[in-house]
């Protein structure tokens, strides 16, 4: 009778519970952290993070902006923006002669 | 009545079934990736091979069965080389993009109409989606060509060929576009912006 009245007691006693709830909690927690660590998500979350920082911080490193805007610095940044479209080569990235069949081997 | 015995097992049952789940979330019959990109894959070449009518001789299935896995190796390297210069041509755009950004900032605080470097900034912006698009489509069509079993399949490989040199031709023209803006509309938008400067510098001289 006594064994029954501390089961009972156990039961109802909120602090338990909430032990129980808070240690299933937590361990569905450290599973969640788990699987997230151990995921591809992580890893592209963390690479596309890395390339935003890095074209953020290269962006416009050799271009500050001027305290008053003048015709100097427009030509000097349609320069320098004709200079950056321009450093890329079609043919030389895209080459199309990569493609044949001679140059494949076939 | 529920004993503490009872309690307990219950608890550990809770604990038990936290465990499994998300191992056995993973283990639901979600769509398997590796089997989907090879449906997806088998599903673009049979395409390109219906849109290029691909039909080889045995004498030319012979030769692709030959030489294909050497020319798969180059096809590699080019994928990769045009992986880094995705990369490089981001940073440049992105540049551009932040600097007519920022001088659109200089030409609001001057008090001057930006409404054409503001159209600039977005027939640069299109430029380049369709420039990332183009390219993504590009390095697709080299995965395809550097994955399909080309020594069992020659034809579906032949296929895959024809896809890339079709797509980098997208991909030049998509280039072609963003030098365009450049070389034309960035000087009219940019002339333009000077003589606004220059008339807004003479009415602030008369005043």
């Amino acid at each position: 009778m006594e064994s029954n009245d501390d089961k009972t007691l156990l039961r109802n006693n909120p602090f338990f519970v909430i032990g129980i709830a808070s240690l299933i909690a937590i361990i569905m927690f450290s599973i969640s952290l788990l699987s997230y660590y151990n995921s591809d998500t992580r890893k592209t979350i963390e690479q596309i993070q890395a390339n935003n920082l890095s074209s953020a911080t290269d962006s416009t490193d050799d271009m500050s902006l001027p305290e008053d805007l003048n015709g100097d610095y427009i030509d000097e940044l349609e320069k320098s923006i004709t200079d950056r479209v321009s450093s890329h080569v079609d043919d030389v990235e895209f080459n199309s002669e990569e493609l044949t069949d001679s140059a494949l081997g076939l | 009545m529920m004993s503490k015995k009872n309690i307990v097992s219950m608890a550990l049952l809770l604990v038990s079934f936290a465990i499994t789940l998300p191992a056995a979330a993973q283990e639901q019959p979600l769509p398997d990736i590796g089997s989907y990109s090879q449906d997806a894959l088998s599903a673009r070449l049979t395409a390109l091979r219906d849109l290029y009518r691909i039909k080889l001789s045995d004498k030319e299935k012979a030769s692709v069965v030959e030489h294909c896995q050497s020319a798969q190796a180059g096809l590699r390297k080019i994928s990769t080389k045009t992986s880094a210069t995705k990369s490089e041509r981001a940073e440049t755009y992105n540049a551009v993009v932040s600097l007519l950004t920022g001088l659109r900032a200089l030409v609001v605080a001057k008090q001057v109409d930006p409404s054409n470097i503001e159209l600039l900034t977005v027939e640069y912006q299109q430029s380049v989606e369709q420039f990332n698009l183009a390219i993504t489509d590009y390095q697709i069509a080299l995965e395809d060509s550097v994955q399909v079993d080309c020594r069992a399949k020659p034809e579906e490989f032949r296929a895959a060929l024809e896809g890339v040199r079709a797509t980098r031709k997208q991909v030049v023209a998509a280039s072609a576009q963003i030098n365009e803006v450049t070389k034309s509309n960035l000087k009219t938008a940019f002339d333009t912006l000077k003589d606004r400067l220059s008339a807004e510098e003479q009415i602030n001289g008369k005043q």
